[in-house]
Formats: C-alpha cells, structure tokens, sequence
C-alpha cells in the first residue's frame, strides 16, 4: 500500500530548570526514534510515563518541533516545509488527546467545535455545514440533539466521542491517538475502541495508537513498537512482539499482563550516560550494557534494542 | 472460631447511608451499603469513577468531606459503632487500628519533611517514644516496605524518590502501628504497569505477613482476581453484588458485572469487543427502579418500577430480580 509516515532519527531535547538551581539540565525526550507507517495500518505505541510516546505523538504532528531527524508525511518532509505549506498538509492529521474534559472548548456547542475544522479547510459549502456536523455525528454514534449541548452537558465516553469526531471530519490521512481511552470507565472503553475499528475499517486511514495499556494495543494494532527513556527498544508486528518479545523491558510487560512473576530491580538507580536506557531496572544486564548503547537491530518484521535479546 | 480461621467478621458495615446536598435535594453517593470484612481476607471493593467506592472507605473512616456527611447506617470494629464514638475516640481508631494508603501518593506526603521525619509522625500522634527508640522502629519500618537502604531513605525528601517508592513510603505509614484494618485505594493506579506489579505483591506479603484484614479498591478487576478473597461490586452508590471471588470470575451473578467481564475478555466473534450499552447514570439522574435497567439486556417490567433489594444464593448476595426466586 505504501508508507503514509516515515519518522527516521528523531531527537527532542527538553531543557529543564531545577528548583532553586540555576543550572540547566537537557533532558532527552526523544532518541533517534524511527519507523515506518503503512498506509491503511495501525502503529500500536507501548511505554510507560516518561517513555516519550506523547512526546513523539506531539513531534510528528509538528505541535512541537523536534530537534532533529525527518519525518515524511504523504511523501513530503515536514521539517522543510514553510508554514504555509504545512497548513494544507494539517488537513490530512489529526490528534485525539487522552482528556476529553480538557481538549474541547468548554464555550463552545458542539456544533460549533465540529463545525470549525470543516469551515477551516472549507471542505463543503456555508448551508452544507449543519448536514455534515449530522452526518459526523452519527459516525461516531451520537444523536443529532447533541449539536446544541456543551461539552460538560456530556459524559466523558460521548466527549470522547465528539473528539473523535473533530478528528475525522477533515477526512484525515492519519490519525495520532494519545491515550485515547485511559480516562474513560471501563464499560465505555470498550465502546470507544468499537469506534475506532468501526471508523478505520473500509478506508485507508492509519492510525497511531498510543497507550500505557498492553490490551488495548493488541486489539487495534497491526504493528506494535515499545519504547523507553525516550527510545524504542522494540518493534514489530503484533504476532512478533506479543508471542516473541525479546527485549527484557517488552518480556515484562508481556509477561505482567498474565500477572506472573516479574524481576525487576529499583528504579532510581543513576542512569549510566553512555550505557542502554533499561540498564537501570534490567534484571538481564552486564557489563557491555552499562557502557554502550545497543542499536535497533533485526529483521523488517522484527527489531529489538538489545545485546542480550532472549 | 478455632479450627474456622478468617470467619470472624473484623468490619461490618450496614445500610450506610452518605449524602451530599445537590441544588435544593441531596444525591447519595453511597446509597444503603451494607458488606462486612472478614479476619485477614481482602475484600475487594470495585466498581467504576462515581460509582461510591472511595466515599464508602471515606465513611468507614470518619473523613467524609463537606459538606456531605453520613445520614444513617453502621459500622461495627472491634465491637463499637464507628458512627457512634467522639472525635476523640475516633482518632484513637483512625491510622492506629485502621490505616489507609491512597492513589496519589505524592498528595499525602509533606514536602518540606523528610520521609524519616514523617512516618516518626505517624507513630508519634498515638506512641510516644524515645527519639532513638522511634528512629529505630521508622527504620525497621522501611526495611520492611522493601527499601534497601533504609537508613538513606530516612534523610531524604519526597522529591527524591520514585512514584512506586512514595507509595512504599504510604505504606510504611499505614502499617506503622499493625492496623487491624488496611483500607487500599486505588493504591496502584497511578503507578507504570511494572512498579504496579511490585507494590501489589509487597501488599500482598504484608498482608499476610501482619494477619491485616483488607478492604482493597480498585477500578481493576484483573487485580481483585489476583489478591482478592470476596468482590463487592458497586455500581451508582449501590452494592450490586456480593460473591467469593473465584465464583464472581467464573461466573458473575449480576448484569453488570457479566457485562464488565465481557468487556475485558477481548474481540467477540463479529470483531468487535462486548460492550455495556450507555453510561453510567449521574446520581443526580437515576432512573426509576433498578439503576441499571437501562443499561441491561435482561430488564424485565418490573426492574423499570421497583428498585431490586439484595437476594441471596448460595451465599452470594445480588441485587438484580432475575434472582427473585
């Protein structure tokens, strides 16, 4: 089918202040992250807080410029591109964020929040506008009537469901979901799962689905990549990486979804500076790890970050 | 009770009853709930967001934010209604005889104090000590919450330690005292899945290890799988259902909880995951009879009219009138 996203070498530096310190200290958020995304597949994103999913989530929608690397998006790299440029390419991505609560306008209607991207890229016509807001709705299985309500008239599922809304109206090419179901009670998580296999099945779109939670990901991903510190230490297809994790970090959560016995060591162990991000917490490590920095290595099915992959 | 170990009840809590004022009425966020914990079980309390699970710990132990307060019920510990005793006798109870650890553990700890300095307070509201005497035992307790170095840990502050090793820290201060009692809340959820995994089985081993009686909340019924004795599922400010935990995970009795099982077990066979139609409905929005019946695909005339009490079998409790019998 075809890549709709290549991401190769991106690198996103923060610079942080300590309290009461005047001395800067760059933190890194994203490390030579790279991967491809097929047209029409989903990109599972795998890591705990502070793995630089949303980060990276943020970097290839330009909401923040990375640092370095490139990042082709329907075959133009966006890093080159004048801001004009980039206005039309926005059309074709669009982001879901994880609070619903805080991502919609708490002054606007409904109609209005959906109204605004079609107007924007002027994709119908001014008496159109209402008839497509409809017609959204309904895709994403909400009653007409909700067009006149405000965003707290609505649960957090059918919140959800409006972003979710927005996102598709401008008939996107891709789609970067941030946890887009972790603030939502259970018995809704479900149904907004539902909604993105519903919205993504019969059309090219793809989608980047990020999440802390290794059952979501299996239900809606076709491709899964694990990250952590700021790296991925493992990518693969489903199947590859949910039957044959090799990294430690990827084997552990595997294997803590079934709630067996997991090692790991303290997690506030000094970071070795040229050594593997996991070294800190890896129960496999040895001296090799704590001095080099293993590269993303293996087959286009399968690529893991490690000197001693299981 | 010899030879029958763990049936003696330890709580036992009975048509409580909490409001909060809402416009000109009140809304109930804990609504006729009634369970009792046995001698060293943990009871697992779940349920969704609102659904009454913190505000029922919250009334268990006195500290139910105003302006709501609790209207009716009871809750016997060691022999006494908690309901019943003053301030003062109250303070005896809470953190001594019965300790809580909550979600975010960040939110409970003082910043300018040290970790040492502050279970050494915990001790000190109910024991006085000898200062070497305290540092002793506040340094025991560390070592027992699985830090490695101890005397380390007692000089440092909040900041400098991880999430899952401030939740250690919580710990270390509900147990301080050996509680009869642990209330968990949500004790895990803002922790990464890994440093979740290590907490429960630390609770898990002080549980045992302590002969503590528990009262475990979660949103998480994978969790309750693994460390509970008995579910009390809690949907709107009820309790719907009741169940050893092995029976409620082989076979819920309660729409709601076979709705919820459903939900977590994966794709059904049309490729799509099994979901509970609508949402949960606000208190201050409940439906006519069972809370649930709009939701449920079992709702039958009656559930529309009349609010289902609790029915027993085989030692289960259900509110639900498919079990009218």
């Amino acid at each position: 089918m075809g890549k709709v996203l290549s991401v190769s070498g991106l690198r996103k530096i923060y610079e942080v202040r300590r309290p009461l310190s005047l001395r800067r200290t760059k933190i890194d958020a994203l490390q030579e992250v790279s991967f491809d995304l097929e047209k029409g597949k989903t990109l599972g994103i795998v890591g705990g807080s502070g793995s630089g999913k949303s980060t990276l989530a943020r970097c290839i929608l330009l909401l923040e410029r990375p640092d370095a690397g490139s990042i082709v998006f329907m075959g133009r790299e966006l890093l080159k591109l004048r801001s004009k440029e980039l206005k039309g390419l926005r059309k074709h991505m669009q982001i879901i964020f994880q609070d619903p609560y805080s991502s919609l306008n708490p002054r606007m209607r409904v109609v209005d929040i959906l109204s605004e991207p079609v107007l924007f890229f002027g994709l119908c016509r001014k008496e159109d506008v209402k008839g497509k807001v409809a017609e959204l709705l309904r895709r994403v299985g909400l009653e007409e009537d909700c067009m006149r309500r405000y965003p707290h008239e609505l649960s957090g599922g059918q919140r959800q469901r409006i972003a979710i809304a927005r996102a598709i109206a401008t008939e996107p090419e891709l789609i970067v979901a941030d946890e887009p179901v972790s603030s939502l009670d259970l018995s809704i998580q479900a149904q907004i799962l539902n909604l993105f296999m519903d919205i993504r099945d019969g059309t090219s779109l793809s989608l980047i689905f990020i999440s802390h939670d290794l059952y979501t990901v299996e239900i809606l991903s076709d491709d899964v990549m694990v990250m952590y510190g700021g790296r991925v230490v493992e990518i693969g297809t489903r199947q590859a990486i949910f039957d044959r994790p090799m990294h430690p970090y990827t084997e552990m959560l595997v294997s803590a979804r079934s709630r067996k016995a997991v090692q790991t060591l303290e997690d506030d162990e000094k970071v070795e500076e040229r050594g593997c991000v996991f070294f800190p917490r890896c129960p496999r490590r040895r001296g090799l790890c704590g001095e080099q920095l293993p590269s993303l290595e293996g087959t286009a099915s399968h690529k893991v970050a490690c000197f001693y992959a299981g | 009770m010899e030879g029958n170990g763990g049936k003696r009840k330890v709580l036992s809590v009975s048509r409580l009853l909490t409001v909060f004022p809402f416009d000109s009425n009140s809304i109930a966020p804990v609504d006729d709930v009634s369970f009792s914990v046995r001698e060293r079980e943990v009871f697992g309390l779940a349920g969704e967001s609102g659904s009454g699970k913190t505000l029922t710990a919250l009334s268990i132990m006195r500290l139910v934010p105003k302006p709501g307060r609790i209207l009716k019920g009871e809750i016997i510990f060691e022999g006494r209604d908690l309901l019943r005793l003053d301030q003062k006798e109250m303070e005896g109870i809470r953190g001594r005889r019965i300790g809580m650890i909550f979600q975010e553990p960040m939110t409970y700890l003082n910043p300018v104090l040290t970790i040492g300095e502050q279970i050494g307070e915990a001790i000190r509201i109910h024991e006085r000590l000898p200062k070497r005497e305290e540092r002793e035992r506040v340094i025991k307790l560390l070592g027992d919450v699985g830090f490695e170095d101890p005397e380390r840990r007692y000089r440092q502050y909040p900041h400098e330690l991880s999430g899952g090793q401030r939740q250690r820290v919580l710990i270390a201060i509900a147990i301080s005292l050996r509680p009869l009692l642990l209330i968990a809340d949500e004790p895990t959820t803002a922790l990464d899945v890994l440093t979740e995994i290590k907490i429960l089985d630390l609770l898990q081993e002080l549980i045992q290890r302590f002969q503590m009686s528990t009262i475990f909340i979660t949103h998480n019924l994978r969790i309750l799988k693994e460390i509970a004795q008995r579910i009390g599922l809690m949907y709107a400010g009820k309790i719907v259902e009741i169940s050893p935990c092995h029976s409620f995970f082989e076979e819920p009795l309660h729409p709601y909880g076979r709705g919820l099982l459903a939900a977590l077990s994966g794709i059904s066979d049309r490729g799509r995951l099994k979901t509970i139609p609508g949402s949960v409905p606000r208190l201050s929005e409940l439906p006519e009879g069972c809370r649930f019946h709009p939701r449920c695909g079992s709702a039958m005339p009656i559930c529309k009219r009349e609010e289902p009490p609790l029915f027993e079998i085989d030692a289960r409790w259900v509110r639900c009138f498919l079990y009218r019998g």
